[in-house]
């Protein structure tokens, strides 16, 4: 080019220039279809994520065994606690809930409570196999779609993304391994036991749930959580932050059954809220986060600001790896959840134990177990649930300021400034200690412009 | 919209600079180049997550990031003009006063 530019030379170059980029797509057209019919794995991902072999949470698969949901708090938490207390607990709630609502006090007034309930309804029924209201492709008299396990695993992905979904993986039942995170039985009441069978189809029988083997490949997904609500609990208004992301994420896993009927494969879920595996340990397998302090999924994209839940398919998918992108280091120097927590339930050692806190736990992994009945007291003592220690968590923020990416990426590659990210963190995002909400439950219902659902859909490099 | 005001306003900034640094009119040493380029990186950065803090209704951050960027660039802008000042000042106390010469010739 010229050192010095006419007007006219510059005109004409900027014409030819505009003309190329007009007509690239339609010159390029067959590198474009080429590209589109490549497999993609999985979506894009920040640089400091690696995949990795092992997942940072380390399990000993040989002494693992199922578990049965109906163990955890939300199960057994009268016979861990005593019924005396359960029922004082309970008394305690239901007197502090109808004070506060009739108090006004932030948080707990009538127009909390009728959001509260508002976000609870219209979540689709738990049904094994789904709804079943779709046709399949025999009813519509066309073969079942054939693609090889990668394409499935895109096409499914790119499904549950369009329904809702925050992020996709997948995981292959391995006896020695994988399935040993299925639960053995369902939460109460129903208890039933899950069982693998050399069958065709899966059924629900009376005190069972029966899984073909071929159903070994696992659908992974996690649904975002408003990170400003969940500032505002421990309250009702904060605790709807999981009442919406259950009831959009059971309504995703309806949508997703029929999405693989449809396909013409078979599809089986949970019947139960919180039933069929484990799913933060599926999530943590399937790639979508690390285990971290919170005994609770963190992610590259949302932080802890997640849900996850499962669907087990016999339609071929390629699993997705675990990742390490330093949260387990950052845990073992952060403790801003242990200790901003109300109740002291999570553990405050620094290295990940092997040593359970209670029949709550299942033992076999390493990991920083929490004790699940101090937490559930607090949750009857302030009426709701807390989810304090997701909301003080820093990766619990957005991801549109670049010091996020600069601190996230720092922590992962080395963990020498642990100690000045959570300094950093604390200062940036004062919390006080004491069950006190970071924000101002009223200040919620000042702002008219909030995003849809309180996420931000393109969070977590997803317009990259 | 900020992005394409800033980019302009830093364009027209380096243009001028440039152009009279061409012309003989300004002198810019290496290191006013070096430090004019960071001040520039932490102004950007400065402003980028001052307003994308404040997207995340997140003041008190965003104050923070504002400081923590913003700081550091209006020392380095500071320094482009002060060293260059103080290196005058430093050379003309070292160098005898006219009058003092006249008196000694």
């Amino acid at each position: 080019m010229p050192e010095s530019l006419t007007r006219r030379e510059l005109l004409r170059a900027l014409g030819i220039a505009g003309a190329g980029i007009a007509l690239a797509p339609a010159l390029g057209g067959a590198t474009v279809e080429a590209a589109d019919s490549k497999p993609v794995k999985t979506a894009p991902r920040y640089w400091w994520v690696k995949s990795v072999d092992q997942p940072t949470v380390e399990v000993d698969w040989k002494n693992y065994k199922r578990f049965d949901e109906w163990r955890t708090t939300r199960g057994s938490l009268r016979e861990y606690r005593g019924a005396q207390h359960d029922d004082l607990m309970l008394k305690t709630q239901k007197e502090n809930l109808t004070n506060w609502e009739k108090q006004g006090k932030p948080g707990y007034t009538t127009k909390d409570m009728a959001l509260q309930a508002a976000v609870g309804t219209a979540a689709a029924p738990f049904k094994f196999r789904g709804p079943e209201a779709s046709a399949t492709p025999k009813d519509r008299g066309v073969p079942r779609y054939e693609g090889s396990p990668e394409d499935n695993a895109r096409i499914v992905t790119a499904a549950l993304r369009h329904l809702g979904a925050a992020r996709v993986g997948f995981v292959e039942l391995d006896e020695n391994t994988t399935m040993k995170l299925i639960y053995n039985q369902q939460p109460a009441p129903s208890k039933k036991t899950i069982v693998f069978e050399d069958v065709e189809e899966g059924s629900e029988e009376k005190d069972r749930l029966i899984i073909p083997k071929k159903a070994r490949n696992v659908i992974v997904y996690t649904v975002q959580m408003s990170g400003e609500t969940m500032k505002r609990g421990p309250t009702v208004l904060g605790s709807l932050t999981t009442g919406l992301s259950y009831t959009r994420m059971w309504n995703i896993l309806a949508q997703a059954h029929e999405f693989i009927r449809s396909l013409g494969w078979q599809s089986y879920g949970t019947t139960e809220f919180n039933g069929l595996g484990i799913y933060p340990a599926f999530a943590v397998m399937a790639g979508l986060g690390e285990l971290s302090r919170l005994n609770r999924l963190i992610t590259p994209e949302y932080g802890p600001m997640v849900r996850e839940t499962i669907l087990l398919t016999d339609l071929p998918l390629a699993p997705t790896k675990p990742i390490d992108f330093g949260v387990m280091r950052f845990c073992q120097d952060c403790l801003t959840c242990a200790d901003m927590c109300p109740s002291k339930s999570l553990s405050f050692e620094r290295e990940p134990s092997w040593e359970v806190r209670g029949p709550w736990n299942n033992p076999g992994h390493r990991a920083y177990f929490e004790n699940s009945v101090t937490c559930r007291n607090y949750w009857n003592q302030v009426g709701t649930n807390c989810g304090i220690c997701f909301a003080t968590c820093p990766y619990a923020q957005e991801d549109k300021a670049t010091i996020h990416h600069i601190w996230q990426a720092t922590a992962s590659v080395t963990p020498a400034l642990n100690g000045i990210i959570k300094r950093g963190s604390q200062a940036a995002y004062p919390a006080e200690f004491g069950g006190k909400p970071i924000k101002d439950p009223e200040t919620w219902w000042l702002n008219t412009n909030m995003p849809e659902y309180g996420i931000d859909t393109m969070q977590g490099g997803h317009e990259l | 919209m900020i992005w394409v005001i800033l980019g302009i306003v830093i364009g027209i900034v380096l243009y001028h600079v440039a152009s009279r640094a061409r012309a003989g009119k300004l002198k810019v040493r290496w290191y006013q180049w070096v430090l004019g380029v960071l001040a520039t990186c932490l102004l950007l950065l400065a402003v980028q997550n001052y307003l994308a803090l404040q997207a995340e209704l997140e003041p008190a951050a965003a104050g923070l990031a504002l400081g923590l960027f913003g700081l550091p660039a209006a020392v380095l802008v500071a320094l482009i003009w002060a060293i260059p000042a103080l290196v005058g000042l430093a050379c003309r106390k070292r160098a005898p006063a006219p009058s003092a010469m006249a008196k000694t010739t």
